[in-house]
């Protein structure tokens, strides 16, 4: 019970938060809204990536798979949202499964670089497919309606995402802990000695693949739904690289860390957001076009600044300063 | 003659490809590093031989010139400052730390020189060679001309001269290389600095094309990693050879869709990686146990 206190404390925060904050906080429950969907698609690729060892850098593209799966059956083929929401997440599975293929014949480098091909090419397929994407235009998915109540508000849709992340999560946990979690790290660590204690490459790859990119396409149709405006160009490097930075700032391999990555990469934005709008008040800006430029653009150095830092200082990411903080702890009780 | 016309335009953007793609291999091929900075590398300093043309008034070459110099500093730099107290490190944090480094150098190019495109100006002028109703710019000339002679200049020094000898060592073993007395560290900043000055070169002769801004190397750097990819990724013809075939390609393609050219571009990276992983010139480096 003591072990699991933080995270019922983390769970009962996230439960009560929309309900405390008042109207003017509404804001903060959207930004929740969208850190708590990347933290679904961030858990997938640290499955991928932390637990099985295999890079991607162009995970929107299943997003975009999803949130178009999503609008195109709610659209067009009249099926509800909750039918639409798995649907998005077994087609994109099926295309990472089939990514997965390729994908064997590749490790390390080579896969990072078809990964990242892969991420600029379904956009770009996408926007061909003028028809059910708008191309660049994009399409308007409508809100949810489920079981006749309507999410068109964003604390409603704020506990959808939570069930969704939480039924999510605790699969994860779940699958790192089975057979298949510890065929992935087994992986990961060597795939020579993998094959010798005869873990099949080819099935736990593929299954990696299919798993990973299961969760970004549920992840694209939450998404898809929320912000009720998509275009295939929304699902770019841009993305792609804010999901890898979440899973290698909270922690590979971690799912919690995961979850901390993706609130924390979510509110950053905010955060510099704010500064800037101070600093505009106390007209600095007016003397410097350099700081104009600085502010337009502030986070995506700041990323990079980020991704750096926590390889050379702290490459088991967020989590780590937890159980380092643990272990501090612990040795203070011992003396 | 259509066709013709499509192939020669199509050598001429694949020798922008080809540059792009050297610079990659240069820094693979002894360091073991896929430099996902490199486009990045290359417009920062395209930008710098920008300032200097334009604030300093200084004129072309020299511009050029000055501007090889701050990217050979630049890639040693980042050798020293970056990668280097990541030699031991796993991989996927050496791929992290050169991501990170494209959003670096990509935002701060945007703090100094603004987000609007600017034009560059060529390297060269004079009317286009007309041979035969097939038309072939002076511009796509250099072009060719500097990828075919740099991919030569390299080829040789990998292969004859002592650096290219060290380089080759400290990329075979780090730790015998140093044992050979090798300076393996010198090395690996004189390699990094070598790829700047690789990176800056395809950055200057690309921009006329186009046009100068933080994100000009974006798409670029796609068909570079192809270009690398489809020559087998340690071999400097290959390079050449990977760059020109896919422009060749992607331009045949291109007349039928040009929004196509990007996955195709995809596309060729995943049937040769699967059917042929060492690419067209590439040796396979096989992994001990």
């Amino acid at each position: 019970m003591v072990k699991q206190l933080p995270a019922l404390v983390g769970l009962a925060v996230l439960l009560v938060l929309p309900q405390v904050l008042g109207s003017e906080w509404s804001w903060l429950v959207l930004l929740l809204n969208r850190a708590l969907i990347f933290a679904i698609m961030a858990i997938g690729l640290n499955l991928l990536t932390g637990f099985a060892g295999q890079i991607s850098i162009g995970h929107a593209a299943f997003m975009a798979v999803g949130a178009f799966t999503s609008y195109g059956l709610t659209k067009f083929a009249g099926i509800p949202f909750w039918g639409a929401l798995p649907a998005a997440g077994l087609v994109a599975g099926v295309v990472g499964y089939a990514l997965g293929f390729p994908a064997l014949r590749l490790s390390g480098h080579y896969l990072a670089i078809a990964t990242l091909g892969f991420g600029v090419a379904v956009p770009q397929l996408l926007n061909i497919w003028e028809s059910l994407t708008g191309g660049w235009t994009g399409v308007k998915p409508a809100a949810p309606y489920l079981f006749g109540l309507s999410f068109r508000e964003d604390r409603p849709y704020y506990y959808l995402i939570l069930i969704v992340l939480w039924l999510l999560a605790g699969m994860a946990v779940n699958v790192v802990k089975s057979r298949t979690g510890r065929a992935f790290v087994a992986v990961r660590d060597s795939e020579v000695a993998a094959q010798a204690m005869g873990i099949s490459l080819t099935k736990y790859k593929t299954q990696a693949f299919a798993l990973s990119a299961f969760y970004a396409g549920i992840g694209g149709s939450l998404y898809a739904h929320l912000i009720n405006y998509i275009s295939p160009h929304d699902f770019g490097l841009g993305i792609s690289m804010e999901l890898f930075t979440i899973i290698c700032l909270g922690g590979l391999a971690s799912v919690n860390g995961s979850i901390v990555g993706a609130v924390f990469m979510s509110f950053l934005p905010k955060l510099t957001e704010r500064v800037s709008i101070a600093l505009q008040r106390s007209g600095a800006f007016e003397q410097s076009h350099f700081l104009q430029n600085v502010f337009k653009n502030f986070n995506q150095v700041l990323t990079g600044i980020i991704l750096i830092l926590v390889v050379l200082y702290l490459p088991m990411g967020l989590v780590d300063l937890w159980r380092k903080a643990k272990t501090l702890v612990a040795a203070r009780g011992v003396k | 003659m259509i066709v013709a016309q499509q192939i020669i335009s199509g050598l001429a953007t694949g020798s922008l490809y080809a540059l792009a793609a050297l610079g990659l291999v240069l820094i693979f091929k002894t360091s073991d590093v896929v430099n996902f900075a490199q486009g990045e590398m290359a417009m920062f300093g395209t930008f710098v031989a920008f300032s200097l043309l334009t604030s300093a008034g200084i004129p072309y070459w020299g511009a050029f010139l000055l501007a090889l110099a701050f990217a050979a500093l630049f890639g040693a730099a980042i050798e020293r400052v970056v990668l280097r107290p990541l030699a031991r490190a796993p991989l996927i944090s050496v791929l992290i730390a050169t991501l990170g480094l494209y959003q670096i150098i990509n935002g701060v190019a945007g703090w100094i020189w603004g987000y609007e495109l600017q034009p560059f100006p060529a390297a060269v002028s004079g009317a286009p060679i007309n041979w035969g109703g097939i038309i072939f710019t002076m511009q796509n000339a250099l072009n060719m001309g500097v990828a075919v002679i740099v991919m030569l200049v390299f080829f040789l020094l990998f292969k004859y001269s002592m650096l290219g000898i060290a380089m080759r060592a400290v990329a075979e073993n780090r730790v015998a290389a140093k044992l050979m007395g090798v300076p393996t560290d010198r090395i690996l900043a004189l390699t990094w600095g070598l790829g700047g000055v690789l990176a800056a070169t395809a950055g200057i002769l690309i921009a006329p094309v186009t046009n100068l801004d933080i994100n000009m190397m974006a798409s670029m750097q796609i068909k570079a990693f192809t270009a690398g990819v489809l020559g087998g990724f340690t071999s400097l013809p290959g390079a050449v050879i990977g760059g020109l075939t896919l422009g060749v390609l992607e331009n045949l393609v291109g007349q039928w869709n040009s929004q196509l050219q990007t996955p195709f571009a995809f596309g060729l990276i995943v049937l040769v990686l699967v059917i042929r992983p060492a690419g067209l010139l590439g040796t396979i480096q096989k992994k001990k146990v």
